[in-house]
């Protein structure tokens, strides 16, 4: 018996290299912060973290996404140290507290080939329902609608659901997608498609070549200066979200992320910034 | 007739095939090479990653993979030798060890994700870790590994068991010397399928592995894996397109040099052991 | 009997080659009331006979009544196979061979066997020779050249391997291979041979050099030999038996001197089977 040979040396020599790579394992700080929720906060907040890191040596902050209920969901159990959402808290959520740290807006976009200039709150809602199936009975080409829906759960949705006062069983989708990429890659893939995404997202995409266009919503054009303006009718506060009055370096990062030292990045991912400069 | 329609159609499938796969590859190619470089492969993320480089996120994937592989390895070929040559093939119990087998190895990787997050992460309280997206990982790998691998034994003639018992040779020795040589490039191929599976997976290590783009300074460390930064990139970061074809293109890379480094060592066990017919 | 080690011999091939072979009517295996079962399905019944040492014992009879099965109960190859149950006594060397107290692998290092289909391990050749020895630790240098030089030699296989004994034995003919695993069979110095139709998968040449090769062996090895052609069995066998299938079941029907066997056959189905009738 001599379970000789290789299999057994690369499991050796795996393990060791393994351990080679990694550096000491580190006691485990007592200044970690760890933050769960939305998908659009996240990049967001990994890089204000990141700035608070090396502005705080010694501190870490993990992010974790998963989506906005879920954020409010950990930061609840106390599996997070600060949540992520992007809405509002719920009536039933009202034991938490939230702190705003940026405003998003949602629009919706059209293939830039539609002719479609506008769109009513009751329009859209009749595209939504399946009552409207053609582009031709609101006085746009012969197209049969695609309608591109988001998945269950991600707050852009509920936005949406609760500005035009419908029930996302009452949606028929076409598409289901899960993120501001995908709706814009859907849309700008698809002449006869309408879908609703980030702003910021949009605006971007838009200026960059890909064939979508933004609608205004309610008279108001649909852009950064409008949600600045608190003007644009379907927006959305992205928060932090915290079970107690925030103590300490929770509290310490939440003013961080509201200060003016992250307008950079709040810009950056297409958010919109609270915060005034100083002047 | 009919013989040269079927040939016909026969090449036109595998021409298909062919150009899909080769489109795809030109296509992350194309949009990601102008993104690599050595930066790209050495410094940190910037700007949500549409900016900098990967390199924590290389060593996350790497280690998160090397740490899956270390579990699975053994676990996987001894469940295989144990159906393959402990078992009578007909027996319920084996029956069943395999139907589960097949079901998990067609699971979603969601719900091997929310599985980890909730008993790796939760109740064995390892957290957002590398070890607890490599566990993730290893449940996902192990009824690959082991269907192949035991195909790869059952494949093996039985005569050599046989020869081996008559002549006073144990089964360990068997086992070594020739049966899983043998057996090696199946084994290979079902390490490589479930090393494909992992470095792709996405769903089952965001809620475990997760998404800091840190350098991991130990296993208990959330790393982010390739596979979770391109899909967060071309998601929801707002002009992360270049960044993440450059990204799918380093883990393209990364899967081949993986798999040629697998043949090459099955190769050389192969020679090594056994002669093959030539 | 069996302490679980080879016992170190003086003898090599070549020696043998040069004594005295003889078959003499002392017992080397006492085989009584032996049954073999797969699965609850009886295949083989109380079988009773005794097997001389250095003589040819050939076994005869149609397809399915046991004699493969009688073959693997003697170096306990039906261990292996799972569901297998042997019952009754076989007296090999003195010694019960189903008794606690022998090791199987000893065993069977004193019982070879040749199977129908040659079965070298895809290895080179000169690793299928060495793997045994190995096992059952032979491990000098010069001691494991020599057996394998008179393995080979004593198979006739040496000088058409001897420049490429590092090439896969996979490359060598049928005939070659066959006689390979003789000689792996011969290189643990066993006394007895156990083959399973040896030449039946080979061509008609290759199949005349085994034969020749087997008579060659007899009277230095006790060889039982199952075979399906009738007309060998007359030419190399000393003893011959003849079993028989009824109601699914493998007997035994008659045991005795290979001739007297063949010419005066004393049970009718013996006759008939003999004389090419039934079976």
């Amino acid at each position: 018996m001599k379970p000789s040979s290789i299999f057994s040396k690369v499991l050796v020599a795996t393990i060791l290299v393994m351990l080679s790579v990694m550096p000491v394992v580190h006691a485990k700080e007592n200044s970690r912060l760890v933050l769960t929720g939305s998908s659009t906060v996240a990049p967001l907040a990994l890089e204000m973290a990141k700035r608070f890191e090396k502005s705080h040596p010694g501190v870490r902050i993990d992010v974790q996404t998963g989506g906005s209920s879920r954020g409010v969901a950990d930061a609840r159990a106390g599996r997070a140290d600060i949540g992520m959402a992007s809405r509002s808290l719920k009536q039933s959520e009202s034991d938490l507290f939230s702190h705003t740290i940026a405003l998003d807006g949602i629009t919706i976009i059209l293939n830039k080939n539609n002719p479609i200039k506008t769109l009513s709150n009751v329009q859209i809602r009749n595209i939504y329902t399946g009552k409207i199936k053609n582009w031709l009975s609101l006085g746009g080409a012969n197209t049969p609608i695609t309608v591109v829906n988001k998945a269950e759960g991600r707050s852009t949705l509920e936005l949406f659901l609760h500005h035009l006062m419908l029930k996302n069983s009452d949606i028929k989708a076409s598409v289901i997608i899960g993120d501001n990429q995908q709706g814009i890659k859907t849309v700008s893939g698809n002449s006869g498609a309408i879908g609703y995404v980030s702003v910021g997202a949009a605006v971007y995409e838009a200026e960059y070549g890909t064939p979508i266009k933004l609608l205004p919503m309610g008279g108001v054009e649909a852009n950064v200066e409008e949600i600045k303006r608190r003007r644009f009718p379907l927006s959305r506060p992205l928060n932090f979200i915290t079970k107690q009055e925030p103590k300490g370096l929770v509290e310490q990062f939440i003013l961080f992320a509201q200060s003016t030292v992250v307008n950079d990045l709040i810009e950056e991912q297409f958010f919109v910034s609270l915060a005034k400069p100083e002047k | 007739m009919i013989d040269r329609c079927f040939t016909v159609v026969i090449w036109l499938m595998a021409a298909i095939v062919l150009f899909v796969f080769g489109w795809l590859v030109s296509e992350v190619v194309m949009q990601g090479a102008s993104k690599l470089s050595w930066q790209f492969l050495t410094e940190d993320p910037a700007r949500s990653g549409r900016e900098g480089g990967i390199y924590p996120i290389i060593v996350s994937t790497l280690l998160i993979l090397a740490t899956a592989l270390v579990i699975v390895i053994p676990l996987g070929l001894g469940s295989a030798i144990w159906l393959a040559e402990f078992t009578k093939k007909s027996s319920r119990r084996v029956r069943t060890t395999r139907l589960i087998l097949d079901v998990l190895a067609g699971v979603p990787s969601i719900v091997f994700g929310l599985f980890g997050y909730a008993f790796f992460c939760g109740f064995l309280g390892l957290g957002f870790s590398i070890l607890s997206g490599a566990l993730t990982l290893a449940c996902m790998m192990l009824p690959i590994l082991i269907r192949t691998t035991e195909a790869g034994l059952t494949a093996v003639p039985q005569e050599w068991r046989k020869a081996g018992a008559a002549l006073g040779i144990s089964r360990t020795t068997l086992l070594w010397q020739v049966l899983l040589p043998y057996a090696s490039p199946a084994i290979t191929a079902g390490l490589l399928l479930s090393i494909g599976r992992a470095t792709a997976e996405t769903a089952a290590l965001i809620f475990t592995s997760g998404y800091v783009d840190r350098m991991p300074e130990s296993l208990n460390d959330s790393g982010r894996a390739l596979a979770v930064h391109i899909y967060d990139l071309s998601m929801n970061v707002v002009g992360g397109d270049k960044a993440a074809y450059g990204s799918a293109l380093v883990l393209i890379i990364m899967v081949v040099i993986i798999n040629l480094t697998a043949n090459a060592l099955s190769e050389f066990w192969l020679e090594k052991k056994i002669n093959r017919l030539l | 009997m069996s302490n679980g080690q080879i016992k170190g011999s003086t003898y090599t091939l070549g020696s043998i080659e040069q004594g005295e072979p003889c078959c003499d009517a002392t017992p080397h295996f006492s085989i009584n009331n032996l049954s073999v079962s797969y699965d609850q399905e009886t295949v083989l019944s109380n079988v009773s006979l005794e097997v001389y040492k250095g003589c040819i014992t050939a076994l005869i009879g149609p397809s399915g009544c046991g004699k493969s099965s009688f073959l693997a109960a003697l170096n306990r190859l039906t261990d292996m196979i799972l569901g297998a149950k042997v019952s009754g006594d076989i007296t090999f060397e003195g010694q019960n061979i189903f008794d606690g107290s022998v090791d199987v692998r000893t065993l069977r290092t004193k019982i070879g066997m040749i199977f129908q289909k040659p079965n070298p391990f895809p290895l080179s050749i000169r690793k299928n020779l060495e793997l045994p020895l190995k096992e059952h630790g032979v491990r000098n240098k010069a001691e494991v050249e020599s057996k394998i030089f008179d393995a080979l030699q004593s198979v006739g296989l040496w000088d058409e391997v001897k420049n490429r004994l590092s090439s896969s034995a996979l490359s060598l003919s049928g005939g070659q291979q066959q006689r390979l695993c003789i000689a792996r069979a011969l290189i643990l110095e066993p006394s007895v041979l156990l083959m399973d139709e040896p030449c039946s998968a080979l061509d008609p040449i290759s199949s005349g050099i085994v034969e020749e090769m087997i008579q060659r062996l007899a009277g230095r090895y006790t060889i039982i030999i199952v075979t399906h052609n009738l007309a060998q069995a007359r030419r190399i066998a000393n003893y011959a038996a003849f079993f028989w299938m009824t109601e699914r079941v493998g007997k035994l029907i008659e045991f005795g001197q290979c001739r007297p066997l063949f010419e005066s056959p004393q049970h009718s189905l013996t006759a008939a089977y003999v004389s090419g009738e039934k079976g």
